[in-house]
């Protein structure tokens, strides 16, 4: 039949469509970052803003003041108390004038700036941030702050502008866990209370809320009466939550957003090859597979090495993130005072497979479950792919359903997980990760020199004694094997070349109030 | 008649009472509560409890259901536990974005399938009808989770014709809306372009082979008019029933794309509510959706008794 | 979801000549459907036998481009460096089992429940009908979706979910056939001369639904691979390492950009395995579906 190849051709147009499509592809990668504008900055405007994940509600407790979350919409809503300059750790003041502490850290001092009002007009007062930090420690509240607020002993309001704080142990840089966190965003109580802080949240912040559209768009608009009105430059902020980071790439890309908040390296890199703009923060630690120490198989230190051993973390990074990610052989990043060439962990495969065989060998052989959360299926895939090649052990990928995700970590029943325990200043975050004391060790390693040295350098002094208890830190770690750093975190903002001001602190947080964007 | 149209309500109802009730049983069964969502993982197995008292969820499941109802035949299908969203407000919030898209995509189905069946009845067999069926036939093996990631690629990212997700409100100008629904409207039409294509073609040929067609012919009229005229207008009457279906099936069905293009419709709601164990949210969108088919279907069914005469003749007898 | 492509009215969608090409047989094209398919089930059921790498370990380096050189890397590797050649065969076997398996059993119960509603009517059609409706009405993805969320993601799930949603395609055109039959002469007569309603089913009526019925299941398989396909796509087919063409394209979605093959090649497997059951569906319907 000479009709036939045509029809065949026809009926295989779709196919040839994606084929030609696919060949144009991957070609234009222009190496170029952008550098932010120059000169002063531009008043009015509307900044279209991507974060990376949507609240639950707009109680301040719940929003997670880190760059992987939705920091922007919670300075933006709520203000801040206190910022901090990341690279040298120096704190700024805000809401707050003062934070000071005479006994080394246990309790401290808190004095608000005079004058704050929050945006229904009254006044922001030390009662209402009691109540803010009291609401965050609730149990019931579901924080996920809550290990930062339960250094918290007793909070005191001892006149309208000055609040004495308690903590439970001296903890001399107690800002750092406010700054990081959603301690730093205070909304007025009667708003929490009454309910309606999901529709009409106040709080003392540049922007006010004018409408939220879950799963679409939450709309702010410039808050007249906020307490530095005259330094904030946009007039309106739209905010979107993509969860998703191709999603997100694709929209920052195609023009659909001016600036993104990020937490994915790939991301990272396609700004930095398609001339946007890109900051971000050299955080020590990472993102780990955390291994759980308090049941087989990873209560057994030998488990824990071999996985070590068997992992090749490049591999890893090249299967999950493409090659971009930033493989951690140290504890700390190359740019803090307490960096020491002390490496993590070693990939060494024949050492791997004797340890799994001796444990086999004595009846405990090494078999676990990784349970990841939905969207790092690569993650898995790569874990079972290359220790496919070993023998004696075996592994199981499974997925945290978000409902069970409670009870889970409640009762820690997981044998892997995934975590992060990054840190720009060790304190406290790694102290909450690693510490036995800690609620956030999902690990449950408990080993009294590794418990020693970090309460050490939470209430060193002096530098050089803070040095020595995180070089033992790091000694330990490297012994213990409690987790497993396959990447360092990505705290980043990308945003395209006329946005101006974009300012980082804490957890890679971002200032709404200093952006702007160039005509 | 009357009689017939009231049968039929009541068996829609009960219809509509066992979707909700499978939708109820089904979650009830998954582990987790909507509690532990929210209380996370530091909650004390009283706070759990305390919270499932709190929202009712502590009763026996008939009753949980028996109160539902009641204020669902009421018009109130009750508060979100996990957002304290109204669920109708949020339902009515999403159905904007399904709907267009459901109907931007049954209309872009509809008129590209009444172009390529006109064009392969009016000459079955030879070439051009052929090229036809196939990419018809090729479309029906295109489902929207090939279909969207292709048209993101080359639209969205390479021609940069269109936004790669998102969804712009008609307040925020009709044509930034139409941009932001066409790709997702097309990744899901394709498989229905085909269906209407292959149903209207069938029609098409058969009535052409009418006598009355043939006797129009025979007068001289030209052929397009009577391509039109005479056979494209009753076969039109079984479109508007397709479309009609298709369009019930299109409002429960396009959670992929909007998932894939991040759009606020139905389906990421319910998706992310089935997540969360939210029965609440997903019994009210559940329970809608099937009101909307069955609604549909009664519709069709009816207006097909009262229009067709060989219907109303066959029922007679 | 597609798997009511054509109305249940006005006519039924089953009994409705679909596509009746004018020129009947498209030999080639139907003949390369039929090739196409008996090489995937051939590759699929002897995929433990041939001399391919296994799905789970590297074969190569990642994201290797399709090309000559071994039968491994004849279609690249993934992101892992598996052989995408392997983890298409053995995604077959996945799909071809989820859509087989699910649309026989759907054929089966809904057969058996078509043909006790057609044949007795009454309460009995009643009862059936509100059932089929009610599965109908509820979305079939959402069915899935909430399915997977009781139940851990593994095959024996979703092969449950499925058929599902596929007995009530099957109950529609079982009963609307059994109507159409049992109001024949021969049936009437094997009434008269005194035949149970049970042996008049089996023996008179069943019979003659069977090659209607059946000449539709491939039409129902390549629904049911494109729906085990969407729930692959959302994360919620069966777990790693095991392969599935949706979750193949799942993973390699982000890569689109650089190594589209990732995408193009379980893309391309599932639209010739879906085009080409479509084409046999049709194929089958013409020279079975003695309604047509």
């Amino acid at each position: 039949m000479p009709r036939n190849p045509r029809t065949l051709a026809a009926a295989s147009v779709l196919s040839a469509g994606l084929l030609l499509g696919a060949c144009a592809g991957g070609s234009d990668a222009a190496d170029s970052q952008a550098q932010a504008p120059q000169g002063e900055a531009v008043k009015g405007g509307t900044a279209r803003i991507i974060e990376d994940a949507e609240p639950r509600s707009l109680d301040p407790a719940v929003i997670a003041n880190s760059y992987a979350n939705s920091p922007i919409l919670g300075n933006a809503l709520y203000g801040e108390l206190l910022v901090d300059n990341p690279k040298t750790g120096e704190i700024g003041y805000r809401i707050a004038q003062s934070l000071t502490t005479d006994d080394g850290g246990t309790t401290f001092t808190l004095k608000l700036r005079p004058g704050v009002k929050f945006s229904d007009g009254t006044h922001f007062t030390a009662a209402a941030v009691k109540f803010a930090w009291e609401h965050v420690k609730d149990p019931n509240t579901n924080s996920p702050d809550l290990p930062q607020a339960a250094l918290i002993k007793k909070v005191t309001a001892t006149d309208d502008s000055t609040l004495r704080i308690e903590l439970t142990d001296a903890v001399p840089r107690f800002a750092n866990a406010v700054l990081q966190t959603s301690l730093n965003w205070v909304a007025r109580p009667q708003s929490l209370q009454s309910g309606t802080i999901d529709t009409a949240p106040v709080g003392a912040g540049a922007y006010t809320l004018e409408q939220w559209s879950r799963q679409d768009v939450i709309k702010l608009k410039k808050n007249p009466g906020y307490w530095d009105t005259e330094h904030v430059n946009l007039d309106a902020l739209e905010i979107r939550a993509v969860i998703d980071p191709d999603q997100r790439w694709n929209t920052l890309l195609s023009g659909g957003a001016d600036l993104a908040m990020e937490g994915q390296w790939q991301n990272v890199d396609n700004a930095q090859h398609n001339g946007f703009q890109n900051q971000t923060l050299d955080f020590g630690g990472g993102i780990a597979l955390v291994l759980n120490t308090r049941k087989p198989p990873f209560d057994d230190v030998r488990a824990r090495q071999a996985l070590a051993a068997a992992l090749n973390l490049d591999t890893v990074n090249d299967a999950v993130f493409n090659g971009t990610g930033r493989v951690p052989d140290t504890l700390f990043d190359k740019s803090s005072t307490f960096y020491q060439d002390i490496p993590l962990q070693k990939n060494d495969p024949a050492q791997a497979q004797k340890l799994f065989d001796e444990l086999a060998a004595e009846g405990r052989p090494v078999s676990f479950a990784v349970s990841l959360f939905p969207g790092s299926s690569a993650l898995g895939n790569s874990i079972q792919t290359q220790l496919s090649q070993f023998s004696n052990v075996q592994v199981k990928v499974g997925t945290i359903d978000l409902a069970q995700y409670g009870t889970i970590m409640a009762k820690k029943d997981y044998d892997v997980i995934t975590s992060s325990v990054t840190f720009g200043d060790p304190e406290p975050r790694l102290w909450f990760g690693l510490n036995g004391r800690s609620s956030g060790n999902y690990s449950g390693i408990d080993d009294p020199r590794l418990n020693a040295s970090l309460d050490q350098g939470r209430t060193a002094h002096d530098d050089a004694e803070r040095t020595a208890a995180y070089r033992s830190v790091q000694e330990r770690l490297a012994e213990l094997v409690p987790v497993i750093f396959y990447t360092r975190a990505s705290p980043s903002v990308l945003a395209a070349r006329d946005v101006g001001g974009i300012t980082q602190y804490g957890f890679g947080s971002v200032l709404p109030e200093n952006l702007w964007i160039q005509p | 008649m009357t009689v017939s149209i009231l049968r039929r309500a009541g068996h829609s109802l009960l219809v509509v009472i066992l979707v909700s009730v499978t939708a109820v049983g089904l979650l009830s069964l998954a582990p987790g509560s909507v509690a532990t969502v929210i209380l996370g993982e530091n909650a004390t197995p009283a706070a759990v409890a305390a919270m499932n008292t709190e929202l009712g969820l502590d009763q026996p499941l008939w009753r949980q259901y028996g109160n539902w109802l009641g204020r669902a035949l009421g018009g109130d299908l009750g508060t979100s536990p996990l957002t304290g969203q109204d669920v109708t407000q949020a339902i009515l919030d999403r159905l904007p974005v399904t709907l267009e898209l459901s109907l931007l995509a049954l209309t872009l189905s509809v008129s590209l399938a009444v172009l390529l069946a006109v064009l392969s009845a009016a000459a079955p067999g030879i070439w051009l009808d052929r090229v036809i069926n196939a990419v018809s036939s090729a479309f029906l093996a295109v489902p929207a989770f090939i279909a969207g990631p292709v048209l993101i690629y080359l639209f969205a990212l390479k021609a940069g014709w269109f936004p790669v997700s998102g969804w712009a409100h008609i307040e925020d100008g009709l044509g930034a809306n139409l941009r932001s629904a066409l790709l997702p409207a097309l990744a899901v039409s394709l498989t229905e372009i085909a269906s209407f294509h292959r149903l209207l073609r069938t029609d098409l040929i058969g009535t052409l082979r009418e006598d009355y067609v043939a006797a129009a012919r025979a007068k001289g009229m030209p052929r397009g008019y009577v391509m039109f005229r005479h056979a494209l207008r009753p076969s039109s009457f079984s479109l508007v029933t397709l479309a009609g279906i298709s369009l019930g099936r299109l409002i429960g069905g396009t959670v992929v794309v909007e998932i894939l293009f991040g759009l606020p419709g139905l389906g990421q709601l319910v998706s992310a509510s089935i997540t969360a164990r939210d029965v609440i949210t997903v019994q009210g969108v559940v329970v809608f959706v099937a009101v909307t088919y069955v609604v549909v279907n009664m519709l069709v069914d009816i207006s097909y008794g009262f229009l067709d005469p060989r219907v109303r003749k066959a029922a007679r007898a | 979801m597609n798997l009511s492509t054509s109305p249940p009215r006005p006519r039924s969608p089953f009994a409705a000549p679909i596509l009746r090409p004018v020129r009947k047989r498209r030999p080639v094209l139907v003949g390369a459907a039929y090739a196409w398919l008996a090489l995937v089930i051939a590759l699929a059921v002897l995929a433990p036998w041939l001399p391919i790498a296994g799905y789970s370990v590297p074969a190569g380096a990642s994201r290797l481009s399709p090309g000559p050189g071994s039968v491994d890397l004849l279609l690249g590797t993934d992101s892992f460096g598996r052989s995408l050649l392997s983890r298409c065969i053995h995604g077959a076997r996945v799909s071809l089992l989820v859509g087989t398996g699910a649309g026989l059993a759907g054929l089966a119960a809904g057969t058996v429940l078509g043909l006790l509603g057609g044949y007795l009517r009454g309460r009995v059609d009643r009862l059936i009908s509100l059932i089929t409706d009610a599965l109908l009405a509820f979305p079939p993805l959402i069915l899935l979706i909430a399915l997977s969320a009781v139940l851990t993601p593994s095959i024996e799930v979703i092969l449950i979910g499925l058929t599902l949603v596929t007995v009530p395609n099957f109950v529609r055109l079982s009963r609307a056939q059994a109507i159409s039959w049992s109001s024949r002469e021969f049936v009437r007569a094997a009434r008269n001369m005194g035949a149970g309603s049970a042996r008049i089913m089996t023996r008179e009526v069943l019979p003659n639904l069977l090659p209607a019925l059946g000449s539709f299941l491939p039409v129902v398989v390549a629904a049911l691979i494109v729906a085990e396909g969407s729930l692959s796509f959302l994360g919620l087919g069966v777990p790693p390492p095991r392969p599935s063409w949706g979750g193949m394209i799942n993973e390699g979605k982000s890569a689109l950009a650089t190594s589209p093959h990732l995408v193009l090649v379980p893309a391309t497997v599932i639209f010739l395995t879906v085009f080409s059951l479509n084409q046999v569906g049709d194929h089958l319907r013409l020279r079975f579906d003695r309604t047509l």
